[in-house]
């Protein structure tokens, strides 16, 4: 009887073992896939960050016009697109506090990640640095997410929803002469 | 037959512990191959990006419209610099494994190799589209050319792995001196 209990304390230890290295090597596997989701969003959000940056500095910049002091240039409280705001969306500051959604194709499947974009004043000093006063440099981020279609990839025991966030500092150059 | 039993039990026991752990060691060693591999390749990856990311952000003249016979070229201003210098994106067929063909994309600046891909693209894509990101077919619209399209595959050179079988990255860039900015 002795003996029994003691094969049976062998085993489950021996199984506790077993499934605790499963449960590692799970773990491994579902950090090299949130990895490969996370490389994936960084050409997402480079490519939000190329296509916002295109456009022109400021309402006040297109055309080649030249502002000559900061007062010339959009308020931070007149960022952004809709109701009251500049339209079309043909400079920097339209995207602020804009979603799109992207796409990429993963093995024939499609993936889709949410992708918001603010815009902000940067610091002249510390351009990743984003403050409300007026200047010569304009600080873009994008945040990039995948989403879950089916509410089924990302819970607490599955993948981490992780976030990809880019930024980019754009200058006025040649157009803000103060 | 006391013993016999006792001594079969043993047995069978000794045998379910050695077996588990032989499952256990090799699941252990299959998940160390794939995660080296795979942050190896991630590595060489980022910094092939990187090399995309300098060079495609400051393009000013476009001179294939996508890969033609291998080669893709462009003229750039890379970083900071004020000239700017032609880049040749060479696509160079290094090995095969399993039916799948590996390149290395080479860089060429000025004519000289400059750097380039780690040797494991499987796929490999770059077109020049215009400004509503429609692909250009004909060298004579290459003037019409506002945006790149940057896409490929890699897989690790040494092992097929199962987790992430493949390293993709795709991206689309507006270089400033082709852009709208630059016009309204």
């Amino acid at each position: 009887m002795g003996q029994t209990l003691y094969a049976i304390i062998a085993m489950m230890i021996v199984s506790l073992f077993a499934l605790h290295q499963q449960r590692h090597a799970i773990r491994t596997q579902m950090d090299m896939i949130d990895n490969e989701i996370n490389t994936i969003a960084s050409g997402v959000a480079v490519e939000r960050l190329e296509e916002v940056s295109a456009f022109a500095f400021d309402q006040k910049t297109k055309g080649g016009r030249i502002v000559e002091s900061p007062s010339g240039l959009t308020a931070r409280e007149d960022f952004g697109s809709g109701e009251g705001k500049d339209m079309p969306n043909d400079d920097l500051d339209d995207f602020d506090n804009t979603d799109v959604e992207m796409q990429r194709e993963v093995g024939g499947q499609p993936l889709v990640f949410e992708v918001h974009t603010t815009v902000d004043y940067a610091d002249p000093v510390d351009t990743d640095q984003p403050r409300v006063e007026r200047g010569k440099y304009k600080l873009i981020t994008v945040t990039v997410a995948p989403k879950d279609l089916d509410n089924t990839l990302y819970n607490a025991e599955g993948l981490k929803k992780n976030t990809y966030t880019l930024a980019q500092s754009v200058s006025c150059k040649s157009a803000c002469q103060w | 037959m006391h013993i016999i039993w006792e001594n079969l039990l043993a047995a069978i026991l000794m045998m379910s512990i050695a077996l588990t752990l032989v499952v256990v060691n090799a699941r252990n060693q299959e998940t160390l191959t794939e995660t080296t591999a795979y942050y190896t390749l991630k590595t060489q990856g980022t910094a092939f990006t990187e090399i995309l990311k300098r060079d495609l952000q400051g393009v000013e003249e476009v001179f294939t419209y996508a890969e033609l016979d291998g080669v893709f070229q462009f003229r750039a201003r890379i970083g900071q610099e004020n000239t700017s210098r032609q880049i040749e994106y060479r696509r160079n067929q290094v090995t095969q494994r399993d039916g799948i063909t590996f390149y290395e994309i080479q860089r060429f600046v000025d004519g000289e190799r400059r750097g380039g891909s780690m040797s494991a693209i499987t796929e490999w894509e770059i077109q020049a589209l215009n400004e509503e990101g429609q692909p250009i077919n004909d060298q004579s619209k290459l003037g019409d050319c506002n945006q790149i399209l940057v896409r490929f595959e890699a897989a690790s050179p040494f092992v097929e792995t199962e987790t992430v079988d493949r390293m993709r990255w795709e991206s689309r860039f507006f270089p400033p001196l082709r852009s709208r900015s630059t016009v309204l």
